[in-house]
């Protein structure tokens, strides 16, 4: 952008001493009429001023320089001229977006001595022919102005949004990156060369809890230009969804990424989803996560070939402990039966409470034997003391039904079925007992 | 087209041969001149409007690129002279308008007669020699107070700057404040602290008069001193007056000044 400014600023000089003026000053207008000077000679460039105060466009300047009662100069034009104007002339270099733009030649009144170099006028009627020249750069400084402008307005807006935000050009040119993102990413805050920016998301999405998805879900889009994927990151200890999209435009835009931290939500997430899939009473899952849980261990076992057991507990005369010590001693008894069996069986194994005083137990990889013995650690563990609750001490039973897998299981129904067949035959056959199916 | 007298809700009154123009400050608009205005009208055909940006649907005249100079508002107070065919005229400008003035006289010097500038400030901000009242941090955090909360920020200025607590020009200065835009009140602010028109100031030629309140906390007297200095001729009347705005609460003293270096007989 430095060139443009240089060069007009070069052009604008060289107008000012061909044309022997006292000032030259190249400018943008718009249709509207205010005209932006862009270079100065001598400098600074005037403030902007209005060209509907002027009445430039009334006078047919191909004649050349006219007397500057001609024309009403803004306030800006003749304080930089530092002195009352005598003569004006006015080079039209018309641009597509600002066709009102130009060059101004001033001469004050009381130049000690005016030129009289004998090709002067030549030399003023050749400035003409600088139109075209004026007209480009004039249009280059424009585009810089405006990717600047653009530019600026694009880091107050990316710099003020919450969301971490990294625009990659589609030209090879810088990366943008704003506070939220270079901070995730360990980057300066704004342009960053594009092989570091994508040395450290790289980086950041390989320390991801999923990046072995992320890896997926990317590979699988890397080969369309205009891919739009929207993805979870899990830090572990913070979560982002990260948006990432073309820029729309002349294609020329690259791309954007937008993290979005979701750690508030997915924390929150979790322990709505852990909350609906757990019995608020014991902590262990409820019939819907089992059921869910269960559906998918009865498959991955199957898939693996693994042994399956499933064991349906139940607490003997629990109606009567409600009855005689009241709920809130029912619902100790229910904790400490499933805290006691929880601490016999292993991480992999899955317990709920199915409802009332009813529990199920799935046992991952154990065979009907080896799940008979379990049951029985079970029982024996409940049974070996009693549960206390106040100033009470409970004695406490359960007896329990299970089954083993078998080959012409399809569904946890089956086998759930079964075990419950076996905790009837419990029940019926004397209590605080084991049976199988 | 409206003409810009109409856009800037010009108004004519007094009977005279000659005229006065009147241009306000900022965070004021014509009806400051009230108190003056008057014993004005005794003598003169008084000419006044209100500043792009000032007064009752202030932003219809406000264009953020004319005016992002001192200078566009210069080129609306010529546009005015034109306008009603003013080719002599004694221009009184307070605050802000003496730099627009200077600036149109300094240019355009043909209609300006006199001027009288009250209150005036070529350059707001400190610098070595030059003691403006203002330190670039100070601004700072006027023009954030400003951004962030315009009427609480106009609340704790208007008593502040007009320096009489309680007199009706406080609230008169806090109405007219709130009737710009906040976003425009804070460009046209922003465009007044960072002007520099110092140089500007040094080549009126016509007659000027400076008239400065002794206590003004927008304008040290050592701004109007240098103002005195740099302009070849000029006068400098100090009146003992508290605040920014004497001609709304010491219109009086104010009035004795104006009476006397326009040798208007009583």
């Amino acid at each position: 952008m430095a060139d443009h400014t240089d060069g007009l600023e070069a052009l604008t000089r060289f107008a000012r001493i061909a044309s022997g003026a006292d000032i030259a000053i190249a400018f943008e207008a718009t249709e509207g009429g205010m005209a932006l000077p862009l270079a100065a000679a001598p400098e600074p460039p005037p403030a902007p001023f209005s060209l509907g105060d002027c009445r430039l466009d009334a006078t047919d300047w191909r004649l050349g320089a006219i007397p500057a009662e001609g024309v009403r100069l803004p306030a800006a034009v003749l304080a930089a001229l530092g002195r009352p104007a005598r003569e004006v002339h006015f080079i039209p270099t018309p641009i597509a977006e600002a066709p009102r733009s130009g060059i101004l030649l001033l001469w004050a009144a009381q130049t000690a001595r005016r030129c009289v170099c004998p090709f002067r006028s030549d030399v003023e009627q050749g400035i003409p022919i600088l139109t075209s020249v004026f007209s480009q750069m004039l249009s280059d400084r424009r585009q810089a102005m405006l990717r600047r402008v653009m530019s600026d307005r694009f880091d107050d807006l990316i710099g003020s949004v919450p969301a971490g935000v990294l625009v990659i050009p589609g030209d090879g040119g810088p990366a943008l990156v704003n506070p939220p993102a270079s901070a995730l990413l360990g980057l300066a805050t704004g342009e960053n060369d594009a092989a570091t920016l994508a040395q450290a998301m790289r980086r950041l999405r390989e320390s991801c809890v999923n990046a072995d998805a992320l890896q997926t879900t990317y590979a699988a889009v890397v080969a369309d230009v205009g891919f739009a994927v929207k993805a979870v990151w899990d830090l572990g200890d913070r979560q982002f969804e990260v948006d990432s999209h073309p820029v729309q435009g002349d294609g020329r835009n690259g791309r954007i990424w937008v993290f979005d931290e979701i750690t508030a939500q997915h924390r929150l997430e979790q322990e709505l989803r852990r909350l609906a899939a757990t019995d608020p009473l014991t902590g262990l899952s409820n019939r819907r996560q089992f059921a869910e849980s269960g559906g998918a261990m009865l498959r991955q076992t199957r898939a693996d070939a693994l042994p399956l057991a499933v064991l349906m507990l139940d607490i003997d005369h629990f109606k009567s402990i409600n009855d005689r010590f009241g709920h809130p001693v029912g619902d100790v008894v229910l904790q400490a039966t499933a805290q006691r069996c929880r601490a016999e069986l292993r991480q992999q194994d899955l317990m709920a409470r199915m409802g009332g005083e009813e529990f199920a137990v799935m046992l991952p990889g154990v065979g009907a034997d080896e799940a008979a013995a379990t049951a029985e650690r079970l029982r024996a563990a409940i049974a070996a003391a009693p549960v206390s609750a106040d100033e009470l001490r409970i004695e406490v039973r359960v007896s329990i039904g299970g089954t083993g897998r078998l080959a012409e299981d399809r569904t946890l129904d089956e086998l759930l079925g079964r075990a419950d067949q076996a905790l009837y035959t419990a029940k019926r056959t004397g209590r605080n007992k084991v049976v199988f199916e | 087209m409206a003409s810009k007298f109409e856009t800037l809700h010009g108004r004519i009154t007094g009977n005279g041969t000659r005229t006065v123009v009147l241009s306000h400050g900022f965070g004021t608009d014509q009806s400051a001149w009230d108190a003056l205005r008057p014993a004005l009208d005794a003598h003169f055909r008084v000419v006044s409007y209100n500043l792009a940006g000032a007064g009752p649907n202030g932003e219809a005249s406000y264009d953020p690129r004319r005016h992002s100079s001192l200078y566009g508002f210069a080129d609306d107070l010529v546009a005015i002279l034109d306008e009603l065919g003013i080719d002599s005229c004694i221009y009184i400008g307070h605050s802000v308008s003496g730099m627009i003035g200077a600036a149109a006289a300094a240019v355009r010097p043909e209609p300006f007669r006199r001027l009288i500038l009250i209150g005036a400030s070529p350059r707001y901000l400190d610098e070595p020699g030059y003691e403006g009242g203002f330190t670039r941090e100070g601004l700072e955090a006027l023009h954030a107070g400003m951004a962030a909360n315009f009427q609480a920020w106009g609340a704790g200025f208007a008593p502040a700057v007009v320096g009489v607590p309680g007199h009706k020009a406080v609230d008169e200065f806090c109405r007219t404040l709130f009737q710009m835009r906040p976003d425009i009140a804070l460009a046209i602010s922003r465009t007044i602290f960072q002007s520099d028109m110092r140089e500007i100031a040094t080549r009126l030629e016509r007659p000027t008069h400076i008239v400065q309140a002794s206590r003004d906390v927008a304008v040290p007297m050592f701004v109007a001193q240098w103002l005195h200095r740099h302009i070849d001729g000029s006068t400098l009347d100090a009146i003992e007056a508290e605040g920014h705005f004497p001609h709304m609460t010491a219109p009086d003293e104010v009035l004795r000044v104006i009476e006397r270096r326009l040798d208007l007989a009583a």
